[in-house]
C-alpha cells in the first residue's frame, strides 16, 4: 500500500526526521506514535504532499509519489484529517463534505453547474451518507464554525472518507477531546470508519491506539525506533524509554 | 420625472457596482487586491479607444476593452501567484500604479474631421462621443448600464450557486484545506482573476463613455480602496453585498448634501467601524444562510 524509504527532513538545524523506513500494510489500522517532536507530523505532511522530502522515496500501491503536491496526493487516493481541526468554517456541514467531492468534477465543464441542489444527486447522496455514518446528519445544515469540537472532528473525518480513499490518514482524531469523547470517537473510528479501509492513526493517546490499531509504529527525534504489533511495541524498553525516560 | 443629476447618480451607482463586484469576487477567494481600478482604467481607455479612434461598434468595444483587462488581470495573477496576504495586496498596488503611470505616457492620436483625437498623457483623453454621436439619453444610456449590471449580477449569481463558486469560497475560507480536496489553488485563483478583471473592465468602458472624458488620475489608488470597502461594509455573503455598499457610499453619502465635504470621513469611520463589529460586512455569510433558512420556513408554511 504505502511505503516510506529512508524518508529524510531538515529544517534549518533542526533534522525533524533522519532515514525513515515506514510500510504502511493495505486493510488494516496503522496507528503512528511517539512523543511531541518526535516528527509525526512532519511524516504525515510528507506522505500527503504538504512537505517535499529532502531524501528518500514514498512508494504508494508501487508509484513513486515523492515530491507530488498535496492536491496530487489527494487525487492518488490519500485523504487526510489534521491536528489542529481545520474546516471550511463558514460553509454549512453538508457543504464541507461536498467539498471533498468537488475535485471529482473538476477537469470539465460540469465544474460550472450546480452543486448537489436536487435530492437524486449522486454526490449529494454520498454526503449524507457520509454525515449520517459518523452521526452528524441532523447538523447538515448548521454552519461549520458552530459545531463543538468532538462534532468539528467528526466532520473532518466524514471529509475525509467520503471520497473512499484508498489510504485514509487521522491525525490526532482525539486531539483536545476529554475521555468520554475520546472513547466515543474511538468505536466511531473501529466499528464504521476502519472496517474494509486502509488507514493511518496519529496518536498520543494509548487507550484509543490500543483499541483500533492492529501495526503500529514509533517515531522518536525523527527516528523510528520500533514497529509491529501493538502489543510487541508497547512493551519494548525504547519506546517505554521514550514515553516515561529513563530512571 | 428623474432629472439628470439623480440619473447620473445611478449611473454612477451601476458603474462602480461593477468594480465592487470585481474586488468582491477576488475578497471572496481570499484575496485582498488593491489593484482593480487598473482593470478598469484600462478597459476604459481601451474600450474608448476603440469607438472614438477605430469606429468600433460599442458592444465590440465594451467586449475588446473587458477582454483585454480580464487578460492583464490573469497576467498579473500569474505574477502574483506565490505571494498572498498583505504581500499579495502591496503587490496589486505596485502594479496598479505602475499601469496608471504608464497611462500619463499614453500618447496616441488620430486626426478625425482636422482633430487630434486620443489618449495624450496627463491631458487624458477627450472627444468620446459615442453617446453623443449615436443621440443617446442619460436615461437610455444608465438603462444600458444596469442592463450590463443585470448580466453580470444573474451571471455571478450561477457562479455562486456552481462548483466553481464553491471552490472560490473554499479557497477564500483555507487555501491549504482546498488543496487537500484534490484541487490545485493556482488554476482557480487565475480564473477568479480573470474573471474580476474582466467585470471591471466592463465597468471602465462604460465609464469613459458616459463621461466622455478620461484621465490617469481618475483610477488612482482610492478607487481600488473604495471597491474592497464597498464589500467588506455590505457584506461577503452574497453577490448583493457590494451593491449595498455602493449604494450606501454614492447613493447616501455622496448624494445627501449634509455629508458634503465630510464623507470621506463618515465613509472611512464606517469602514472602521464595520471592520471591527461586522469584519465580513452587513450581509455575512450567517446572516445569509440564516435570512435563506427563514426564507424556506415561511416557503414551506
Amino acid at each position: 500500500m504505502l511505503e516510506l524509504r529512508s524518508v529524510s527532513k531538515v529544517f534549518g538545524e533542526l533534522s525533524a526526521l533522519h532515514q525513515v523506513d515506514l510500510s504502511i500494510p493495505p486493510g488494516r489500522v496503522s496507528g503512528l506514535i511517539g512523543p511531541n517532536g518526535s516528527g509525526k507530523t512532519t511524516l504525515v505532511n510528507i506522505i500527503t504532499g504538504i512537505y517535499a522530502p529532502d531524501t528518500g522515496k514514498i512508494l504508494f500501491n508501487g508509484v513513486d509519489i515523492t515530491g507530488s503536491t498535496a492536491d496530487q496526493t489527494t487525487r492518488f487516493g490519500i485523504a487526510r484529517t489534521f491536528q489542529n481541526i481545520r474546516i471550511f468554517s463558514r460553509m454549512t456541514v453538508l457543504e464541507n463534505v461536498l467539498a471533498a467531492l468537488i475535485s471529482l468534477n473538476d477537469q470539465s465543464w460540469r465544474i460550472l453547474r450546480g452543486y448537489a441542489k436536487s435530492a437524486d444527486d449522486p454526490q449529494l447522496k454520498i454526503a449524507l451518507k457520509a454525515l449520517e455514518t459518523v452521526e452528524l446528519l441532523n447538523e447538515a445544515g448548521v454552519v461549520a464554525a458552530e459545531l463543538p469540537l468532538p462534532l468539528r472532528r467528526r466532520l473532518e473525518i466524514a471529509r475525509a472518507f467520503v471520497r473512499d480513499p484508498e489510504l485514509l490518514v487521522l491525525d490526532e482524531p482525539a486531539g483536545g477531546m476529554t475521555p468520554t469523547e475520546t472513547s466515543t470517537i474511538a468505536s466511531l473510528i473501529r466499528e464504521r470508519i476502519a472496517p474494509g479501509r486502509t488507514c493511518l492513526v496519529i496518536e498520543h493517546k494509548m487507550d484509543l491506539i490500543s483499541d483500533v490499531c492492529q501495526h503500529l509504529c514509533v517515531l522518536n527525534h525523527g527516528e523510528k525506533i520500533a514497529e509491529g504489533s501493538p502489543g510487541n511495541v508497547l512493551e519494548q524498553p525504547q519506546v517505554i524509554e521514550a514515553y516515561l525516560g529513563r530512571d | 420625472m428623474l432629472n439628470d443629476y439623480v440619473l447620473t447618480i445611478i449611473s454612477n451607482i451601476g458603474m462602480i457596482s461593477l468594480i465592487a463586484l470585481s474586488a468582491y469576487l477576488l475578497l471572496v477567494t481570499g484575496q485582498i487586491s488593491f489593484g482593480q481600478q487598473a482593470f478598469f482604467g484600462i478597459s476604459a481607455y481601451a474600450g474608448a479607444i476603440a469607438t472614438t479612434l477605430w469606429g468600433w461598434p460599442f458592444w465590440l468595444a465594451l467586449i475588446f476593452g473587458s477582454g483585454l483587462a480580464g487578460l492583464a488581470a490573469g497576467l498579473i495573477g500569474l505574477l502574483t501567484l506565490r505571494i498572498s496576504g498583505m504581500y499579495f495586496s502591496i503587490a496589486t498596488l505596485a502594479f496598479a500604479e505602475m499601469i496608471r503611470l504608464s497611462l500619463f505616457k499614453l500618447t496616441y492620436q488620430i486626426e478625425i474631421d482636422g482633430e487630434l483625437v486620443g489618449p495624450n498623457g496627463a491631458e487624458g483623453f477627450g472627444e468620446i462621443r459615442w453617446i453623443f454621436d449615436h443621440d443617446i439619453s442619460v436615461m437610455e444610456y444608465t438603462l444600458l448600464i444596469y442592463g450590463v449590471l443585470m448580466l453580470v449580477l444573474v451571471g455571478m449569481v450561477l457562479l455562486e450557486r456552481s462548483r466553481l463558486g464553491m471552490i472560490f469560497r473554499m479557497l477564500g475560507s483555507d487555501a491549504l484545506l482546498t488543496r487537500a480536496q484534490g484541487l490545485n489553488p493556482v488554476r482557480y485563483k487565475i480564473t477568479a482573476a480573470v474573471i474580476a478583471g474582466f467585470i471591471a473592465g466592463l465597468g471602465g468602458t462604460l465609464y469613459a463613455h458616459s463621461f466622455t472624458y478620461i484621465e490617469p488620475q481618475i483610477f488612482n489608488v482610492m478607487l481600488g480602496v473604495h471597491s474592497l470597502a464597498y464589500g467588506l461594509i455590505g457584506g461577503l455573503g452574497t453577490v448583493l453585498g457590494p451593491l449595498i455598499g455602493v449604494a450606501i457610499d454614492i447613493g447616501f453619502l455622496e448624494s445627501i448634501r449634509i455629508f458634503q465635504g465630510y464623507r470621506m470621513i463618515v465613509f472611512g469611520g464606517l469602514v472602521a467601524v464595520m471592520l471591527i463589529f461586522m469584519p465580513r460586512g452587513i450581509l455575512d455569510e450567517a446572516r445569509v444562510y440564516w435570512i435563506k433558512a427563514v426564507a424556506r420556513r415561511w416557503f414551506n408554511a
